[in-house]
């Protein structure tokens, strides 16, 4: 239906426009370069090497090193956050090759390696020092210098750690088994004692025992600053300071770089650009005169590339041939802009392969319906509408966030449509207005509105089910087309034709109630084909005639599959009413401060707050309940997705716009 | 206060707190596992985000149960409503889908959630199926709201 036609190319072309004509395909952007592999037809030709080594790929990575390094910390906060909504530079292609050539940016890249590796050293010397402060403070209250400990003639310092419940039992045998020593408590942790020994050198084997006895731990000094704890203390903090101000002004230096060097970005892109380009050559071949490009491309793109390459160049030849049945199709979808934006649920879930019908028109409708029912209010339909089209009106955004802005254009849309159904304006907002709205909100709740699902709930639940209905339907109906477009017209009547029968008599016989009699008599009959045909014919495959009955009878089971499908529907009424009902919450809230003065500021900000809340999640559940029912309710019944994506060889920039190659 | 009311209020409240409870559990697990991918890459903060919130729902639901019911009472209004055991009773069941359903599907949500949190630090490319997956669970606690709205809907004060 609506996937594009492509053919498949062949241009031969003399070695001497090589370059230009891959740059004029690249700008042309429509061509998708394929690998020339066949080793028949292209006996005696060879790939191309000579600038596979141009150094293109790390000259990207350095800039993107640098970019990396100079964006995290040259440009502040709220300049990263102005760059989301503002709209990309443009450039002309011209315009990139000058700044490519003038832009000296090994000298840029010198100084942002330097200053890295300066800030991982800072960084490493700050850990250090960090450390030692943490252990050294531990010895704060201690007026003595480390390095002296060991220099005494007659006098030994013991430091070390004891734990608390030792403590006593210490004190004790070294006051009564050792002479003239002193022990002092410096600092007390949590269950251990810092404590320092000061004793004679000669009673030194006497006290080890002693401490080993109560599993003393003894400290050693590892550093090589000098003084007492407390000036060692202070040199630590000096230096962090230091160390602190050396970080500041490298962030000041990347600031005043990354300000002076904007123009890396444009040159990243068109880095990027040569890059994309010298992998396409390594799809190409070549004889001793003739280059050879192999690729895909849309029918409907065909006579623009005929035309670029007819006004530049004589000397190449190119032909179109249609693809054969067995080669990897590239698929494009190609749909009207309507239908374009849903173009983005179908990717999500998968590319159709090239022979099958594109389902996007179809799940298009039925997206924005489900979408609206999910979503079902006016306020939050009306606010992404609107939030959606000042993004797309106002913020020159790429192609991608375009089409994904269309679609939550089209989604707001239909929940403005959703919410006149059930009569919700950001919930029940139109019951607090003052009395001479009366009029209006009557109109817009009572006359417009068609549901009441709060009060009455089974109306706007038969209508999800009857839409799931109606889905399910169509989902059969495709899957017996296709079956009827690949001539399979028999298993079409078998599997889908046969349940359609079976489906429609047991819709029937459940609505017999309303429907005239005589509809009431033949629903057994249809049913009873249905069941018949799927009993006998279910089991084809098997030889054994028994075991085909069996199977039969056991397809019969795959109603329940039906059955589940359909009422997975009700989601769509579930969904909706709690979008409802979470917004009347709010506004119930909201009228509940009664501070004055103060109170009506607080209302507003618990209405804002509390609408904006449900917009996200009623939208969020919206998208992903109304994705799935496309999912695994629809696609299950037709679609055998597995398409590869048409991958356009093209001027692919992440900053910066390139604009006029076309003219 | 009637007896009645006081069965409608436990209701209300098992609706809210075990839906809500079993929200913060699976909301718990995706964001553990959440965490541990963005220590290798920061940037996938909005995704990580949007899919740790998925089991989040189950609690609104339940909330909102809660609030129907409040509402049904007549709680709101100032005047609550006199209700008999019976009566009582009969909101306390409309309140167990949702606050059963919600608990449970709340918690396994989070492990779905977790799990693809794991499949987009792989493949970024994969984040609608990563977005899918969990909401198949959330089916069953939609399906229990419906079930708690339908239920509430049929008791007659």
């Amino acid at each position: 239906m609506a996937i594009s036609a492509v053919s498949k190319f062949h241009i031969f072309a003399h070695l001497s426009i090589k370059e230009p004509i891959l740059s004029e395909l690249q700008k042309l952007g429509c061509v998708e370069i394929s690998r020339i592999e066949e080793k028949a037809e292209f006996h005696n030709w060879k790939d191309i090497e000579e600038d596979t080594k141009s150094g293109t790929t790390v000259k990207l990575n350095n800039i993107k090193f640098c970019i990396e390094l100079l964006s995290s910390y040259g440009s502040e906060k709220r300049r990263r956050l102005n760059s989301l909504f503002s709209s990309k530079k443009s450039y002309s292609y011209n315009e990139l090759v000058k700044i490519s050539q003038q832009f000296d940016y090994e000298k840029l890249f010198t100084q942002c390696k330097e200053l890295d590796n300066e800030l991982s050293q800072i960084k490493l010397q700050e850990n250090k020092l960090i450390t030692a402060k943490q252990e050294i403070e531990k010895w704060q209250d201690l007026e003595l210098d480390f390095n002296e400990i060991d220099k005494r003639k007659y006098i030994k310092y013991i430091l070390g750690f004891i734990t608390k419940k030792y403590f006593n039992n210490l004190v004790f045998d070294i006051e009564h088994l050792v002479k003239t020593t002193i022990i002092q408590t410096i600092k007390e942790e949590k269950n251990k004692l810092n404590i320092i020994i000061i004793t004679l050198k000669e009673n030194q084997p006497n006290i080890d025992s002693i401490l080993q006895k109560y599993h003393f731990e003894i400290y050693k000094y590892s550093y090589s600053f000098t003084g007492t704890p407390k000036q060692i203390l202070k040199t630590i903090s000096e230096q962090l300071i230091l160390i602190d101000k050396r970080r500041s002004e490298i962030a000041q230096t990347l600031i005043k770089l990354h300000q002076d060097n904007q123009l890396i970005y444009p040159l990243y892109d068109y880095l990027s650009i040569k890059h994309e380009k010298e992998e396409a050559k390594k799809y190409l071949k070549k004889s001793e005169k003739i280059i050879a490009i192999r690729g895909w491309i849309q029918n409907k793109d065909i006579p623009k590339l005929k035309q670029r390459l007819e006004k530049n160049y004589n000397e190449y030849e190119i032909d179109f041939t249609k693809p054969k049945k067995d080669e990897q199709i590239p698929v494009a979808l190609n749909n009207n802009n309507l239908v374009k934006p849903f173009e983005i649920i179908t990717e999500l879930y998968s590319l159709p392969n090239y022979y099958e019908i594109d389902p996007t028109p179809i799940l298009s409708i039925f997206y924005f319906v489900f979408f609206g029912l999910c979503l079902s209010d006016v306020g939050y339909g009306a606010s992404m509408a609107l939030i959606s089209h000042i993004a797309i009106k106002k913020i020159k955004l790429g192609e991608g966030p375009t089409k994904f802005f269309k679609l939550l254009y089209y989604c707001g849309i239909s929940g403005i449509f959703g919410g006149i159904l059930v009569g919700s304006w950001f919930g029940d907002i139109l019951n607090y207005l003052p009395p001479m709205f009366t009029n209006l909100r009557n109109v817009l709740i009572q006359k417009l509105a068609l549901f009441e699902p709060a009060d009455n709930p089974l109306p706007l639940l038969i209508l999800s089910l009857t839409l799931g209905v109606i889905q399910v339907y169509i989902g059969i109906i495709l899957k017996f087309i296709i079956n009827i477009r690949s001539g399979k017209l028999y298993d079409g009547l078998m599997d889908q034709v046969s349940w359609l029968f079976l489906l429609t008599g047991i819709l029937l016989v459940l609505l017999k109630g309303i429907m005239p009699s005589i509809i009431g008599n033949i629903s057994w009959i249809i049913a009873l084909i249905g069941i018949l045909t799927i009993v006998l014919t279910q089991g084809r495959t098997k030889k054994n005639i028994l075991l085909r009955i069996g199977s039969g009878v056991l397809a019969l089971y795959d109603i329940t599959g039906y059955f589940s499908d359909v009422l997975s529907y009700s989601r769509l009424f579930a969904l909706g009413l709690a979008t409802g009902i979470i917004a009347q919450m709010f506004n119930m809230l909201s009228t509940m401060v009664n501070i004055p003065y103060i109170g009506f500021l607080l209302t507003i900000i618990i209405l804002i707050i509390g609408h904006t809340f449900n917009l996200l999640i009623s939208g969020l559940s919206a998208f992903i309940h109304d994705a799935r029912l496309q999912y695994v309710e629809f696609f299950t019944k037709f679609y055998q997705a597995g398409g590869i994506p048409f991958k356009p060889f093209a001027l692919k920039t992440k900053y910066v716009k390139v604009e006029d190659v076309n003219k | 206060m009637t007896d009645g009311i006081v069965l409608a209020y436990l209701g209300a409240a098992l609706a809210i707190g075990l839906a809500g409870s079993g929200s913060a559990i699976g909301v718990g697990i995706a964001g553990t596992s959440g965490a541990g991918i963005m220590t290798e890459d920061p940037g996938k903060f909005g995704l990580v985000l949007l899919l740790q919130a998925l089991p989040g729902t189950q609690g609104i639901y339940g909330l909102l149960v809660g609030f129907l019911v409040l509402t049904k009472i007549g709680i709101f209004a100032g005047t609550p409503a006199t209700l008999t055991i019976n009566q009582g009773l009969q909101i306390l069941n409309a309140c167990l889908p949702i606050a059963i359903a919600g608990f449970f599907s709340a918690i396994y949500q989070g492990k779905a959630s977790a799990g693809s949190i794991g499949l987009i630090a792989r493949r970024p490319e994969e984040t609608g199926k990563a977005v899918v997956m969990p909401a198949m669970v959330e089916t069953y606690a939609v399906l229990s709201l419906l079930g708690s709205i339908l239920l509430l809907n049929g008791v007659v004060l």
